[in-house]
């Protein structure tokens, strides 16, 4: 069922409401939120977030057979509703970093008020999900963010069968991110990033839908009589086990490889090409085995720019970063 | 005076991206004995010229100084007028090319990103020149500010006496929010660089008047802190500024979105129940909200940009009573 839960008005008097998807009963069984939208161009999240609303409306109407709501769910497909109406990462007006604005304000200026609806939504979930990816001149894996260290998290994440789950450092920057207040209030909370920011994957959303479903199975919000969750190796790495590999010349950066390649000592990712004269400035490869998680595909980079992140198990590191 | 560059990073056009520090030494430094060191810093947000023109004055004034009155000078003084030089140059607030905001981008831990590698570098540089920093700032592109200085309330009692010597309008000691963690000022302080936060003005512009005001207080704190001497080529009075705390500010805000409309002027006193303005709708032709007042006191903030949503702030007061009383 859709609600509104808040609307803004802008300065030439027209409303935007803020809406959220709910199924099931916060009175039975567990609750799971899932936010997305977080920017303004995250169309792979906003994709997702559709299938699986349509998904779970026809589980309510009784129309997926097997499927029943254990619990309750509810989803905000689109949080920072301004910056997807100006089709840009921040929101034009206050170019704020929707993302660093929690846990808001309810008395604030828009984008505060729209934070501190999403957070005040969702603090009591048992679980909740941003999804959310990150910068547009990155490809990126499909995979699962969690504080380093937080164990409810981790069970979520094992639960999701995303491949590869990073485990980040909190900082004095994350702790303004809704999963750090989800944190804070005790909630198992993850951020899902799905792929590259800006472009549609629509096989890959396909995808992440299953997991999800899956999650929502492993959570017990959701019953199912005919589907078992999928067994994967689920692979959490350590701020320790990940390597950025970074641009020691200024140029064009022609990348070679794509994330989810198992890179071995030495592969080639790219070059480094220099923009007048096309010769060379630099080969970059892999210091090591590991796993690419993260490739930069914005072919303009400055001096001492991530071009790409690996992962890999401690263990498997032939020498320290 | 010595330019240097501390930091440097190439564009993909080949330029170097360059942050540059001017620094003025006194004989006693020049000779590698310890002196007092002071920093200031502006440009850390492109789009807020006032600091740059204030670091501009400091800097003209110490090479006069440094021509007529060698002498004067008992400490070493480091200006970094542009520390965000990329947003400086596109007069935007956050750095262009990483959409970064660089005033957040600090004690981050890492350095994952060129914006925070050059943060850390910069808060390095900038910790180990200075046993006092000043970062000047402009607000933003809506709200302009009558000059005065901002501390969170757990550095009050270190910085209070420093801001009170800064020929500032006000200094106001607010709470600590998560936000100003990842800010330098914030993050100097917690280094045990004592570092005050300028405010004056107004995004994209300069006035002049505010800009010299600080200038002549930067000037008076570094005689009151033993860095400069006292010199006849500038003699001024020292205004005290109004300190005020958390209950003793007002806020005033849209509680409509539309066109506000005012003829608020800071540093005037108002009463409560006063008009402030209308908030209009321009399709409708109508008022959709008559602004009163609602406390007394000087106002020091003013909303400038006449689009407004719902809950912007429109005015900020220094308040004749403390709220509450």
């Amino acid at each position: 069922m859709k609600k509104q839960i808040l609307s803004l008005t802008t300065p030439l008097g027209q409303s935007v409401p803020l809406y959220k998807n709910v199924w099931g009963s916060t009175k039975k069984g567990k609750s799971l939120s899932i936010v997305g939208g977080l920017r303004g161009n995250q169309f792979n999240g906003m994709r997702l977030l559709a299938r699986l609303s349509g998904f779970l409306d026809a589980v309510e109407k009784g129309e997926a057979a097997g499927f029943e709501i254990s619990g309750s769910v509810q989803i905000i497909p689109l949080g920072n509703l301004f910056a997807v109406q100006s089709g840009t990462r921040n929101w034009t007006f206050d170019n704020l970093n929707f993302d660093l604005a929690f846990p808001g304000y309810d008395q604030g200026e828009p984008t505060d008020r729209i934070a501190h609806c999403l957070y005040r939504h969702t603090f009591e979930s048992d679980f909740a999900l941003a999804v959310h990816s990150y910068d547009a001149r990155y490809q990126e894996l499909a995979h699962a963010r969690l504080f380093h260290g937080d164990r409810k998290a981790r069970k979520l994440a094992d639960g999701l069968g995303l491949r590869a789950v990073r485990e980040i450092r909190e900082t004095s920057v994350s702790e303004l991110q809704l999963i750090s207040q989800w944190r804070e209030r005790g909630v198992a909370a993850l951020m899902l990033c799905p792929g590259e920011t800006g472009t549609l994957d629509t096989g890959l959303c396909e995808n992440l839908f299953g997991k999800l479903v899956d999650l929502m199975i492993g959570a017990g919000v959701l019953n199912s009589a005919n589907r078992t969750p999928e067994k994967t190796e689920v692979s959490f790495y350590s701020p320790k086990e990940e390597v950025e590999l970074k641009s020691s010349y200024a140029g064009l950066f022609i990348p070679e490889r794509s994330v989810g390649d198992e890179l071995r000592a030495g592969d080639k990712l790219g070059e480094i090409r220099d923009i007048y004269s096309g010769e060379i400035l630099e080969e970059i490869t892999a210091p090591g085995e590991g796993l690419l998680v993260g490739l930069r595909v914005y072919p303009l980079v400055y001096q001492s720019e991530t071009l790409a992140t690996l992962v890999a198990k401690k263990s498997r590191w032939p020498f320290s970063f | 005076m010595q330019i240097q560059t501390l930091l440097q990073y190439q564009s993909p056009l080949g330029v170097p991206v360059e942050i540059k520090k001017q620094t003025f030494n006194c004989a006693r430094s020049a000779a590698g004995r310890p002196v007092k060191k002071i920093s200031f810093v502006a440009g850390l947000h492109g789009d807020e010229w006032e600091g740059l023109y204030i670091c501009h004055l400091l800097s003209r004034y110490l090479q006069d100084l440094k021509t007529t009155h060698a002498e004067s000078f008992l400490g070493e003084i480091n200006i970094y007028p542009a520390a965000n030089p990329q947003a400086v140059c596109e007069g935007t607030r956050l750095t262009p090319f990483f959409s970064v905001d660089a005033n957040r981008s600090f004690g981050a831990g890492g350095a994952d990103s060129l914006p925070e590698y050059v943060a850390s570098d910069l808060f390095e540089d900038i910790r180990s020149s200075s046993d006092l920093a000043v970062d000047i700032h402009a607000s933003n592109q809506r709200l302009l500010e009558l000059p005065q200085i901002r501390i969170v309330e757990e550095f009050d009692l270190s910085l209070t006496p420093l801001a009170s010597e800064c020929n500032v309008d006000l200094v106001w000691v607010h709470p600590m929010a998560g936000v100003f963690r990842s800010t330098l000022a914030y993050n100097l302080n917690k280094a045990r660089v004592p570092a005050l936060v300028v405010e004056t003005g107004i995004c994209l512009r300069i006035h002049p008047e505010f800009c010299r005001q600080v200038f002549l207080g930067l000037v008076h704190l570094m005689r009151h802190v033993g860095i400069l001497k006292g010199d006849d080529s500038l003699e001024f009075s020292v205004k005290k500024p109004r300190v005020v705390y958390p209950r003793e500010v007002g806020s005033l805000q849209a509680k409509k979105s539309g066109l506000f409309v005012h003829q608020m002027k800071l540093g005037q006193n108002v009463q409560e129940g006063e008009k402030a303005g209308e908030i209009i709708d321009p399709i409708q032709g109508r008022v959709l909200e008559e602004v009163r007042f609602p406390f007394s006191g000087m106002l020091f903030t003013v909303c400038e940009n006449p689009v407004v949503y719902e809950g912007a702030p429109l005015a900020r007061a220094a308040l004749d009573q403390p709220a509450g009383k």
